[in-house]
């Protein structure tokens, strides 16, 4: 590893910095002689949190970061458990199960995630399901935990759907992260569990998954982030999550900049301490 | 890899040993599988009571006008998406060899600044991205469409080709430099014969994929109305309502370009594998 000594701050730093700050003054001036642009941060902000009659009220952007983070769990949730099924698949002795496990794999990692959602969400999810399903599936949810996962439960159908659309399709890339992370395991970890006489799902269970799920958790966690990147697309299907609600915020406020600035800090926020988690996962790995 | 060699050979088994069920008595199980999902997929399809028109999906590829035979809106927009994927591929290259030289050169604020943006753009929607570009820089500086869609793509992409240049530039191990230096081999020999030979098998073949994963994540470009294959798509089926055909074709090609072209990739980097 060839980490270069940090000088404090350099000829080099101070002209660096210097370019930046010109460039933020640059787009800010045009911004204004162009446009006459108002910069207001206040009325975005209150689309976040607003404090009126009733005390403190979350905003449109605000529920749209809740309704991100429930896609995030309930599409998670699926996608690992979708996943392990085709990493199963995957790894099944049986030739025509890998190879149905190879298509869906090889398939969907190769397509677009808008053109998949939009084949996908049309077509398939609106119609899999009959409407007795949502009956009775709406009618056991109607509890606080139900609503704590759906929120709205009028509009739960649209954002399960979009939580399976996306699901499916990181689906693909978990089953691959699985697979990997049990292949990955030596053989000897194998013999020696048999020879103790262990079978084989006690193995699978004991010895393999143990080790396996210490490898896979930060990848899979990179994939989690992934999937809430990619949950932003689900706006062009009208499922209201957060970038949905910036752009009515964006209409209805018409300051553009300070909105979408905020959904993408929103969005950060939200990543960032993913990432952070994916770091410390990482680093326990390898104690 | 079922593709291209084992394909003929797996597809014949596949079907052999449900026909025969002789090898693996397992298999019905696996037919039976695939029925149920081939009724559900045709039960969410008749749901709807869908009629297939597939004649009319040759005509949005290639279209016969006088005699000659012309490229129709679909294979246009694959045009679009092409051109689009190769000139962000090439600023992005540019994007991040940049930000991965200020990370990596013993500067302050260049390193500040670069794993920032790589942060930034590695934890937000590309999507945002694009609405944010598009719309700040779209109106200030009247940017057009397809420059804006460029650069938004180079800009996201830009963070990945930093991290892979940073990651191949510190798996060059330090001993390697010392040993050039003890030598005496100058900084740019140093460079041209040791840093660089064994840098480049490990940054070459991510890159590629690289590549490729920009053709996929440019189909996102559509959302502010740029003519590519995904938005000729969408309005073909605006106008003709061929809904399934046009999307299915549509991932077809995209996984028709995608999936040789990595495949490809990852020959190649099992071949620098073996010749290390």
């Amino acid at each position: 590893m060839k980490i270069p000594i940090r000088r404090p701050w350099s000829i080099a730093d101070s002209i660096i910095f210097l370019v930046l700050v010109v460039v933020v003054v640059w787009v800010a001036s045009e911004t204004a002689a162009q446009l006459n642009y108002q910069w207001n941060w206040q009325l975005p902000f209150g689309y976040i949190v607003s404090y009126g009659e009733n005390g403190w009220v979350g905003g449109l952007l605000l529920d749209g970061l809740i309704m991100s983070i429930r896609l995030m769990v309930i599409g998670g949730v699926l996608a690992l458990f979708l996943g392990a099924v085709v990493a199963t698949l995957a790894l099944s002795p049986l030739r025509a199960l890998r190879f149905f496990a190879r298509l869906y794999v090889e398939g969907l990692r190769h397509l677009p995630p808008i053109v998949f959602i939009f084949v996908f969400f049309y077509f398939i999810s609106s119609q899999l399901f009959g409407e007795e399903f949502w009956r009775v599936l709406l009618e056991y949810s109607d509890n606080r935990v139900g609503r704590l996962l759906l929120g709205d439960l009028a509009r739960a159908e649209n954002l399960l759907s979009g939580a399976l659309c996306l699901a499916v399709f990181e689906a693909a890339f978990v089953s691959e992260i699985i697979r990997a992370g049990i292949l990955s395991i030596e053989s000897g970890q194998w013999q020696a569990a048999r020879s103790i006489g262990l079978s084989s799902i006690q193995t699978l269970r004991f010895i393999v998954l143990p080790q396996a799920l210490a490898r896979i958790a930060a990848p899979l966690t990179g994939q989690l982030i992934l999937l809430v990147k990619d949950s932003a697309i689900l706006s062009v299907i009208s499922v209201q999550e957060l970038t949905f609600s910036a752009q009515e915020t964006a209409v209805s406020t018409q300051q553009i900049f300070e909105t979408w600035l905020l959904a993408a800090g929103l969005y950060f926020m939200l990543c960032a301490s993913l990432l952070w988690l994916c770091k410390k996962l990482e680093q326990n790995k390898s104690n | 890899m079922i593709f291209p060699a084992r394909l003929p050979t797996t597809l014949f088994s596949v079907l052999a040993s449900a026909l025969t069920l002789r090898r693996h008595p397992l298999t019905v199980l696996v037919l039976l599988l695939y029925l149920l999902l081939a009724w559900l997929l045709y039960n969410g399809i008749s749901g709807i009571e869908y009629q297939w028109r597939w004649g009319r999906i040759p005509r949005y590829f290639f279209i016969q006008r006088d005699g000659e035979w012309v490229s129709g809106v679909l294979t246009k927009g694959l045009l679009v998406t092409l051109q689009l994927s190769f000139l962000a591929g090439v600023a992005a290259l540019g994007i991040g060899f940049l930000a991965a030289s200020m990370r990596l050169l013993p500067l302050t604020a260049g390193r500040l600044i670069a794993t920032g943006y790589v942060q930034f753009m590695r934890c937000t929607p590309l999507l945002v991205q694009l609405y944010l570009l598009y719309f700040m820089f779209g109106t200030v500086f009247g940017m057009p469409r397809f420059s804006a869609g460029v650069l938004a793509l180079a800009l996201f992409e830009g963070a990945f080709v930093a991290e892979i240049f940073r990651a191949g530039y510190l798996a060059v191990p330090q001993t390697q430099v010392d040993a050039a230096c003890a030598l005496g081999l100058k900084r740019f020999a140093r460079w041209r014969l040791v840093i660089v030979p064994q840098a480049l098998p490990l940054i070459l073949p991510p890159l590629a994929n690289l590549f490729v994963s920009i053709i996929k994540h440019s189909s996102i470009v559509t959302i502010i109305a740029i003519a590519d294959l995904t938005d000729a798509a969408r309005n073909v089926v605006a106008e003709t309502f061929l809904a399934f055909e046009i999307w299915l074709s549509i991932g077809v090609v995209y996984v028709a370009i995608c999936f040789p072209l990595a495949w490809l990739v990852r020959q190649w980097e099992l071949h620098l594998r073996q010749k290390r």
